[in-house]
């Protein structure tokens, strides 16, 4: 099932790359390692890995600005922050940077292989249906999936976030039905790095903005209050 | 502090500024005041009808006192300026240690945690695949290289402890430079080795040093560890151990063709926690108490060190000077 699942392993530390490398290829993937951060971007540009595990103090180019530097350019390749700034300042500005998750330095390789398998699954859940020119309309709205690309009402060009795009899509996979807070926390970070569920609030705020002809009033993204969101397709009034 | 919160260093020094600018203020009032009371003084008397003699002897005694308020208002300036200088340079000085220990923070935590992710991982790699041979021999090499580095950072930050709380009690002793510089660069051989790097030697054999051991073998440790990271960092190179006896002291030079650093920056490299570029992206790695340590050792067994390099990618060259065994008796 790992065997075409390449992950690359950003790390300066040669013995943690190499003993991460090695436990990753015990266990099916294929693993790269890059000891420095221009070659790591270098490398996320080329493309082909189903995950990068990225450290943050690299020489050269620091892992945050790889990963906002890759995000920019639109590439989503999972990415997982291991490293050892690990206060809750240094997480959350490593989710902000576009990071899937965020592993702190000393880790249980336990954990560490737990997560990465988390991410393979939900990335390999979205890309499932998200075949290129499959286009979620809805109302005057339209979402590529593939390409996190999008075009709203107003012909508003979208370029959605990996979050963004994992809650429409769970959204959008259950149409109609009432979806909790703890579902859409659940498949987009798969663990409980935020505090509270209401990071789902914001990011269905952000959604509302884009898509909704008036975010106040929304018609496609509705609250179940107490429970959660349910999305229409066709549109109703709130 | 959170960068968040205002600097309270500049709201102070805005504070000192505005102190000055109204005490600088109210010395010119005041003198301006002084001139319009003489003014004043001079009409009275005119008008009194004093005689010329009497009003040139008033208005000789009040261009006295105007001078004498001159001087004494522009040497309280003086004064205040001078102390506002000293008060500021104080704060700037202690903003920049805050911004290094900051630094420190983040690099010793980088420093400690990795190779303790790296021997953690390599335990439960054996607990979990249970390796044999080859695999196993290699996992035990890595576990011992990172505890090596766990103890050198341990032993820099026990130095700078004991040198902070002053309470080292250094020998003196008769040492062979030359045997002290070879046991530290067998300790270095393999590390040098995995990391392409050479470390050849030149210190003649019988240069004696006056000094105490611990103190001049963590001096010579600090120094090849340093050019190790630096030549590392600038993917290999060599490192070489020189030394002379000159004119009572004797000299080690420790030179390398590493990534070097900015001559501006060749004494600030010895203060505490110092550390030269940004810290997220730093080529080799350390703590900023290294050459600290060398600096403050060899102080107290009354040498010297200097640092020299032209410039970034050319190398770098660190020179430590002990008083020679001549200068024992004395």
């Amino acid at each position: 099932m790992n065997e075409a699942r390449a992950i690359l392993v950003v790390e300066d530390e040669e013995h943690l790359a190499q003993g991460i490398a090695e436990n990753l290829e015990a266990e099916g993937f294929r693993a790269t390692i890059a000891g420095e951060g221009r070659h790591a971007l270098e490398l996320v540009r080329r493309g082909g890995f189903d995950l990068v595990l990225l450290d943050v103090m690299l020489p050269g180019l620091d892992g945050y600005t790889i990963c906002e530097t890759a995000r920019a350019e639109g590439i989503q390749t999972p990415i997982l922050f291991l490293t050892a700034k690990g206060s809750v300042d240094d997480r959350v500005r490593g989710l902000e940077a576009g990071g899937d998750d965020y592993l702190p330095k000393p880790f249980h390789l336990d954990e560490l292989l737990a997560r990465v398998r988390t991410i393979l699954r939900r990335w390999s859940w979205y890309a499932r249906d998200a075949g290129r020119g499959k286009l979620l309309r809805f109302g005057d709205n339209e979402f590529d999936f593939a390409t996190f690309q999008g075009r709203s009402w107003d012909g508003t060009l979208q370029q959605l976030t990996q979050k963004e795009a994992i809650i429409l899509k769970v959204l959008a996979e259950r149409e109609s039905e009432v979806v909790s807070r703890e579902d859409l926390l659940d498949k987009a970070w798969g663990y409980e790095l935020y505090p509270s569920t209401r990071t789902i609030d914001n990011f269905i705020v952000r959604l509302r903005k884009r898509f909704e002809r008036d975010p106040q009033a929304p018609r496609h993204f509705h609250t179940v209050r107490g429970i959660g969101y349910r999305f229409t397709a066709k549109g109703e009034s709130p | 502090m959170s960068p968040r919160t205002p600097d309270r260093s500049r709201l102070l020094r805005i504070a000192f500024l505005a102190i000055l600018v109204f005490s600088a203020a109210q010395v010119v009032w005041w003198m301006i005041d002084q001139r319009r009371l003489v003014e004043l003084e001079t009409e009275r008397l005119e008008r009194a009808q004093v005689s010329a003699e009497e009003l040139a002897a008033v208005a000789g005694e009040h261009t006295h006192r105007l001078r004498q308020y001159a001087w004494e208002g522009g040497f309280f300036l003086l004064v205040l300026a001078a102390c506002v200088a000293v008060i500021a340079r104080t704060l700037r000085e202690e903003s920049q240690l805050r911004r290094r220990q900051q630094n420190f923070i983040a690099s010793v935590t980088h420093e400690l945690k990795s190779p303790l992710a790296s021997l953690q991982l390599a335990a439960e790699t054996i607990a979990l695949r249970r390796p044999e041979g080859e695999k196993l021999e290699r996992l035990v090499t890595r576990m011992r290289g990172d505890v090596r580095r766990l103890e050198g950072m341990v032993g820099k930050i026990l130095d700078t402890a004991s040198l902070e709380a002053g309470r080292l009690q250094l020998k003196k002793e008769r040492l062979d430079l030359g045997r002290i510089a070879d046991e530290i660069a067998d300790e270095f051989a393999d590390r040098a080795r995995e990391r392409g790097v050479e470390i050849v030697r030149t210190v003649p054999a019988a240069l004696c040093v006056a000094a105490d051991p611990a103190a001049t073998r963590t001096i010579v440790r600090n120094l090849v560890d340093n050019a190790l990271r630096a030549t590392a960092a600038a993917g290999g190179g060599t490192i070489t151990l020189a030394a002379r006896a000159a004119g009572g002291e004797v000299e080690l030079e420790v030179a390398d063709t590493g990534v070097g650093f900015d001559p501006g920056e060749a004494l600030r490299l010895f203060e505490k926690f110092y550390r030269p570029g940004d810290e997220l992206r730093r080529t080799s790695r350390g703590t900023g108490l290294g050459l600290y340590v060398v600096r403050r050792f060899a102080e107290l067994e009354r040498g010297r060190v200097a640092a020299a390099s032209e410039g970034p990618g050319r190398g770098a060259r660190f020179v430590v000077a002990w008083p020679g065994c001549g200068e024992e008796a004395t």
